[in-house]
């Protein structure tokens, strides 16, 4: 049983003195799978591990304030999409690696409330984390899916026509609230001062309006170049329902396309934005 | 912010406002040259001065069509002639990305343009402009059309 | 410092040698017969191997020459007369009448424009005309415009003066007469280059006789797109995109035909492929074939560049030496004979055939050298020995460039360099700076007073004034916010200009001011230096061009000119309102130089540090100085190598400045230009030495082959080992009757794809030997090329007389080994010619194995932060014009650990980093650049995107912090740094996103 293995495993670490806290999933009501924090070994009774772990906990490991409050070492669960946000950290020398145990836990799909696999899994090619890189594995191991990269998402939009494209978007430009959510829960969003929020200069316009939103976008995801992993997570708490995947893939797709370039493959690897090759392709340029 | 493109509802312009970004040592020596050649251009661009096309940051493109330029040209030095080493090679990979974004959200991607002209090309620069306001234009017709 | 040397020539040769001395301090008058500098450089259209455009890498350093304090630029001139002085020499220097006053000319070309009388346009090789009265090209140095007396109007009829009536300037001048200067020199440098050859003396080629033949200077004309043609290739007689184009290799080279050129012009075979690249990349259908002696792609990443010409751009490659061309009479195409690869005589019609034509020394030059006492070579050039490039008969005169050779612009640029090291030995000093410091008034805070923004707005004639309507700009630029003068002049950039400038700065107690005229390019430093004589820092001032990229670029449109000048103008005050006072930041700069490596190379670099009077510190692992050079015993030029090393050795080791460290590892270098630390090891013992600049000279080493047999083979030797047999008359001699040499071992093939340089000429020297010592032996040599480049030829030429037999093989039909029971040597080769394959049999066989780079480089590297090429070789700033440099400053290579190369070449390079190094180390301070990249500590994350786009290692992450961490004076103020950064924690002061984006939202307000 995979939830009996990540306890003992969450108790042993505790109880050893290897790490002071550690972050996985408990449970707040039906349904209602939550990020939990355990210090006490005997806590781990609290700890959850089923298809409804959608939260990608690696955000509080890019968390200044979480990390400086915790000061120790920190256990951390993770499913295998995870495992790329942490690499993409660990690039940017966001996260000391010596600090944290990684425990690495098979996943074979989440679920939604009607019993379907997440798009995002159904792309997924981690589902079993990386021994070599995780402290801990538990669960079997599992033969990595081996498939073509899947952008019809992409496709379809793409073979839209530009006013319908900007229809589409602006659709969600008019009802976007700039509640930032999709920001705030992203694990690659760290800076201290968002250049969203920067006023000298002031880049975008803060209200929320379309231009300002269409804006907004074009430059969350544009920071997201060769960084975002697809963990889906902004898609899923935008209250509005806007289809952030599909700016995130296209992003995804043309760094794969162009630069040959995936994210969170290897902690070792230099944005593509900090890298050129000499015959990079050049077909926009006069 | 009713003359930014990002509103729809825009009356074409007899004039257009395009912002040409041009890096110091090649581009802007090119359109000098252009002008010590008196090749004649339209006068629908104003040049603003970088020291690398290197020093671009997308967001200094999308700032300025947001305050209301009808578009955009970056201009450097041709691949491996950059007075900064490599400079033009990273803004190559930003300006890439930039354009797909623009494009994806439904901006003509005409408003937006990248070229590269040596000192020496004087009359590559012209015709880059010429390019370049002839696509601004046919993008900002367009687009009223369909607004319209 | 009353210190001057005179440089004679304004090619690159002549303005890197100037501008070197001139770093170092020393004042330097350059004398360019041409009324502009820039030389052949300034009429190439691209450069090899990268194919950058000429004009944009030469033109910087042309700007940076003239602007230089130091420097005083005599073009238009010729020496008179150089006399031989006390400790040194005086020349008589002739400046010759331009008719147009250099102050007040401001190259507007106005005057070109409506002189009436076409001459031809020696600049474009006469393929176009010019005005009577005109400037070379659009970007001469200097720009000022020169009547041609001999075709003017008013001089040969006295009527005219259409020039002086269009002149607003007032700068046309009929009466000027020539000057004469005359002037006291410690030193002189001749940098006076050569000339192409004339194929007009071959008339089989058709050139002067059918239209459709050019020379490879007027194709470089005709691609350039500022050239005649304005960039369309097109061909001479129709006007036509020519389909088909034949280069002719070695027109005026290899060749005794027609008079002394028995050498090779070394760059033209790398030339033709550069054009040939170049047509494809103009026209997707143009076919190049080039008609070829031996492909001699020496240099660094050549056979690269060739490799892609065949593959990518399918060019052709046919070895024939071609006799004639005839012109087809109607279609004017050209018919050439030539030698198929299996030995066939075919013809092929091309429309359109460019001669390679070689170099040569002109007559002029060779009498300015006789004149100067200097001896010439048999060729004309002036030759030196090999550990004394540079170095004349006459004391006191040194040589660089196409002068000594021929040679490429890197060759030239470094023995430009050297030549200045050479010449400035006995003006330096450790104790006497060579910094600049210029005096000028206390600069005002501006901190505490309220923005007061001035605009002035020039006229520049007519230029501006007849197209633009100043006044309303003028009235316009006064109604801004803030804007408290604006003003109009006729020339801003005159005298009286500049004064009324400063008065009303003071008057009107600017803080900002606005400059609408000409270009920055050109002008920013006159008025920086405006604001500086009145007290305001000079980056407070924002130019904005409305002459070059407005007036005259909508000339037929006034009124659109006219709010496109108002625009800019606009933009320039929304600018200026951020614009802050900038500062450049001095350091300290410790006046010793650390040599890594003590082979030729780091010996000659060492020694000329010392000998200009500053330490240097020579550290070698090995157990004795050097390197390579010991098991070398003669070269072509030098017989007694061994003697002449011992002689270096021994000055290096008794020299007082220098400090040999022998048997020492290098653990640590820490620091920057200027300012390093370098933890030095030998056996237990550790110590920390300080210097301000580093030389790279590493070296390389032979390469160690498995081919052929050479590891259990003992007749099968390498061409080193073969040169100490000759020397010690090995017994094994005396065996081998037939000596089998094979060229291009393991390289210039898939994981060492690059020539190794020098192995052709050392098999031309071991042929020549041997056959001095043993004549009745033969020899056979099996080749893909022969690389004599320069003046190695005339020694192959000697070699092929001696009766030595040459067959070339192919890369896929390497020639094969077979050992006989009698110890015999049975080689197969495939004969072309033939086309069979040939058995030859030897009893010696000779392998050139060429040079290896040493895998300890790569440490090396990482440890100084520089980068190694693919082959694992050490990588230069730039190829052309910076090849002693790395892009990191204070660091320089030289020698093998840059790539293979002969002796005297890395002699010439070692002395050329000497000299580079000097130009640091002289200095008491070394300043930086105004525009630096600037960290918000606030806002930095420390991902390191910053550290990994910069090309000059000027950022670092503080490790405790957290926090990029930019080093001042490392960083050149490209701003890649601030673009990359995604937390807008990183901002280039200068340019700063605030300014930037100011100068565009005034416009939209």
């Amino acid at each position: 049983m995979i939830i009996k293995k990540i306890k003992t495993t969450a108790k042993d670490l505790l109880t050893d003195g290897s790490v002071s806290l550690i972050i996985g999933y408990g449970i707040n009501g039906p349904g209602d799978v939550t990020p939990v924090f355990i210090k006490d070994p005997d806590d781990v009774e609290k700890l959850v591990w089923n298809d409804q772990c959608y939260y990608n906990l690696i955000r509080y490991l890019s968390d200044r304030d979480f990390i400086e409050q915790n000061n120790g070492s920190i256990g951390i669960i993770i499913k295998g999409c995870d495992q790329k946000s942490l690499k993409v950290l660990l690039s940017e020398s966001q996260v000391n690696r010596d600090k944290i145990k990684v425990i690495g836990v098979t996943c074979k799909g989440l679920m939604d409330s009607d019993g379907n696999v997440l798009a995002k899994c159904e792309a997924c090619d981690v589902v079993y984390p990386d021994k070599d890189f995780c402290d801990v594995i538990i669960g079997e191991e599992v033969k990595k899916k081996e498939k073509e990269k899947d952008f019809s998402d992409i496709d379809e939009i793409d073979s839209m026509d530009l006013p319908d494209r900007k229809k589409f978007w602006d659709n969600f430009f008019e009802r976007c609230l700039r509640c930032y959510a999709c920001r705030n829960i992203c694990p690659l969003c760290y800076c201290k001062e968002c250049i969203m929020d920067q006023h000298n200069p002031q880049w975008v316009l803060p209200s929320a309006s379309v231009v300002g939103n269409r804006l907004f976008h074009i430059v969350r995801a544009y920071h997201l170049t060769g960084r975002c992993v697809d963990c889906g997570e902004c898609e899923r708490v935008c209250p509005i329902g806007m289809p952030l995947r599909k700016i995130n893939r296209k992003i995804i797709k043309v760094v794969k396309e162009r630069f040959d370039f995936e994210s969170g493959k290897d902690q070792e690897q230099k944005s593509p934005l900090t890298r050129y090759r000499e015959n990079d392709s050049e077909d926009f340029i006069i | 912010m009713s003359r930014s493109h990002f509103d729809s509802g825009e009356k074409v312009k007899k004039k257009l406002k395009i912002i040409g970004f041009l890096c110091n040592w090649c581009s802007y020596a090119g359109a000098d040259l252009a002008g010590t050649s008196r090749l004649q251009y339209p006068a629908d661009i104003r040049i603003i001065r970088v020291p690398c096309s290197g020093r671009m940051n997308p967001l200094l493109v999308l700032k300025c069509l947001q305050e209301g330029a009808d578009g955009v040209l970056v201009s450097g030095c041709h691949p491996g002639d950059c007075h900064y080493q490599e400079g033009n090679y990273y803004v190559r990979r930003r300006m890439l990305i930039l354009k797909n974004l623009l494009e994806y959200f439904g901006i003509d991607k005409r408003r937006f343009h990248m070229s590269w002209v040596s000192a020496s090309e004087g009359a590559k620069w012209a015709d880059v402009v010429k390019k370049v306001v002839e696509d601004v234009r046919d993008a900002c017709e367009e687009e009223v059309k369909t607004a319209g | 410092m009353n210190k001057r040397i005179l440089v004679i020539g304004g090619g690159i040769g002549g303005v890197q040698a100037g501008l070197d001395l001139a770093q170092m301090g020393i004042k330097v008058t350059l004398v360019e017969a041409k009324p502009s500098i820039g030389g052949r450089m300034a009429q190439l259209d691209k450069t090899f191997p990268t194919n950058d455009c000429s004009t944009c890498i030469l033109s910087p350093k042309l700007y940076e020459l003239a602007s230089h304090p130091n420097v005083d630029i005599f073009s238009y001139s010729t020496l008179d007369k150089v006399d031989k002085k006390e400790n040194g020499f005086q020349a008589r220097i002739r400046k010759k009448a331009r008719f147009v006053n250099e102050e007040k000319c401001t190259a507007c070309g106005l005057c070109s424009e409506k002189c009436p009388v076409k001459i031809p346009d020696l600049f474009n090789k006469e393929i176009t005309t010019t005005k009577c009265i005109s400037i070379p090209y659009a970007q001469a140095v200097p720009a000022v415009y020169k009547i041609d007396k001999k075709h003017c109007l008013y001089f040969s009829k006295g009527k005219c003066g259409i020039c002086q009536k269009v002149c607003t300037a007032g700068a046309i001048d009929y009466e000027q007469k020539d000057t004469i200067e005359t002037i006291d020199f410690d030193a002189i440098i001749v940098a006076a280059g050569a000339e192409e050859y004339t194929p007009r003396i071959r008339p089989e080629y058709g050139f002067g006789i059918y239209d459709n033949v050019v020379t490879s200077i007027e194709y470089e004309r005709i691609l350039s797109a500022s050239g005649p043609t304005g960039g369309h290739i097109i061909r001479p007689s129709d006007k036509t995109a020519p389909g088909s184009i034949a280069f002719i290799q070695c027109v005026g080279s290899r060749d005794i035909s027609s008079g002394n050129y028995a050498y090779c012009s070394s760059y033209c075979c790398m030339q033709a492929t550069k054009d040939a690249i170049i047509t494809r990349e103009h026209d997707q259908n143009a076919c190049s074939t080039i008609f070829y002696i031996d492909i001699r792609a020496f240099g660094k990443d050549f056979d690269k560049f060739v490799d892609r010409a065949q593959s990518e751009y399918n060019v052709k490659y046919i070895k024939s030496r071609i006799s004639e061309i005839i012109e087809k009479p109607k279609t004017k195409n050209l018919a050439i004979k030539y030698i198929t690869p299996d030995g066939r005589i075919n013809t092929k019609e091309f429309e359109l055939v460019v001669l390679s034509v070689g170099i040569r020394i002109p007559d002029q030059i060779k009498e300015l050298m006789t004149e100067l006492g200097v001896k010439l070579s048999e060729y004309g050039f002036c030759p030196c020995d090999a550990f004394e490039p540079g170095i004349t008969n006459v004391d006191g005169i040194y040589v660089c460039g196409t002068l000594m050779g021929p040679m490429d612009i890197p060759e030239t640029v470094m023995s430009a360099s050297a030549a200045a090291s050479m010449a400035a030995r006995g003006l330096l000093s450790p104790e006497i700076s060579s910094e600049i410091i210029k005096e000028k008034p206390a600069e005002i805070a501006i901190e505490e007073k309220y923005l007061k923004i001035g605009v002035v707005v020039c006229h520049c004639g007519v230029n501006i004034g007849s197209v633009v309507d100043v006044p309303e700009v003028v009235k316009f630029a006064g109604s801004f916010r803030n804007v408290v003068f604006a003003d109009e002049l006729i020339y801003a950039c005159s005298r009286d200009s500049i004064k009324y400038i400063i008065d009303k700065i003071k008057e009107h107690d600017l803080t900002r001011f606005i400059m609408a005229s000409c270009s920055p390019r050109t002008h920013e430093t006159l008025f920086k230096s405006a604001l500086e004589e009145a007290g305001l820092n000079k980056y407070l001032m924002q130019m904005t061009n409305i002459r070059d990229q407005c007036s005259w670029v909508h000339q037929d449109n006034h009124e659109e000119a006219t709010e496109k000048a108002k625009d800019l103008v606009c933009m320039a005050v929304g600018r200026s309102r951020y614009l802050q006072p900038l500062h450049e930041l001095d350091s300290e700069v410790n006046k010793a130089c650390l040599v890594i490596g003590g082979g030729i190379a780091g010996m000659m670099s060492a020694l000329f540090i010392a000998d200009n009077g500053f330490r240097a510190f020579l550290v070698e692992k090995d157990t004795e100085l050097g390197g390579n050079l010991l098991k070398i015993n003669y070269t072509l030029e030098e017989k007694n190598i061994s003697w002449l090393l011992g002689k270096i050795r021994e000055r290096v080791q008794e020299h007082p400045l220098i400090d040999v460290c022998l048997n020492t590892e290098i653990r640590e270098i820490k620091g920057y230009v200027g300012n390093f630390t370098t933890n030095l090891t030998s056996g237990k013992e550790e110590r920390n030495i300080e210097h301000g600049a580093v030389i790279v000279a590493t070296g390389g080493r032979e390469h160690e082959t498995e081919s052929y047999g050479y590891r259990d083979e003992s007749y099968v030797v390498t061409q080193r080992e073969f040169e100490t047999m000759l020397l010690n008359k090995n017994p094994m001699l005396k065996y081998a009757h037939t000596v089998a040499m094979i060229q291009c071992v393991d390289s210039r093939e898939s994981d060492k794809n690059y020539c190794s340089r020098v192995c052709c000429g050392e098999m031309v020297k071991n042929i020549l030997q041997l056959k001095n010592d043993y004549p009745d032996k033969d020899v056979y040599v099996l080749y893909r090329d022969i690389r004599t480049y320069g003046m190695l030829e005339p020694y192959y030429t000697q070699a092929r007389k001696t009766g030595a037999l040459f067959f070339r093989y192919d890369i896929e039909n390497k020639p094969v080994i077979q050992k006989e029971e009698n110890g015999e040597f049975i080689i197969t080769v495939y004969d072309e010619i033939l086309r069979r394959y040939i058995k030859l049999r030897a009893q010696l066989i000779v392998l050139s194995v060429g040079i290896d780079p040493l895998e300890t480089n790569d440490q090396l590297a990482r440890m100084l932060k520089v980068p190694l090429n693919e082959d694992g070789f050490f990588h230069e700033a730039h190829v052309k014009l910076r090849p002693v440099d790395f892009a990191t400053a204070g660091i320089f290579v030289s020698g093998l650990a840059h790539g293979p190369k002969y002796i005297n070449e890395s002699v010439s390079q070692a002395i050329a980093a000497a000299s580079r190094a000097l130009t640091i180390i002289t200095k008491d301070k070394i300043r930086s650049e105004a525009h630096t990249a600037v960290i918000n500590e606030v806002r930095c994350t420390g991902c390191g995107f910053c550290v990994d786009v910069c090309a000059y290692n000027a950022i670092e992450i503080d490790k405790e912090k957290n926090i990029a961490a930019v080093n001042t004076l490392m960083c050149k103020g490209c701003g890649s740094c601030a673009a990359t950064c995604l937390s807008g924690a990183v901002d280039l002061s200068g340019f700063t996103n605030k300014q930037l984006i100011q100068e565009f939202q005034e416009l939209f307000l």
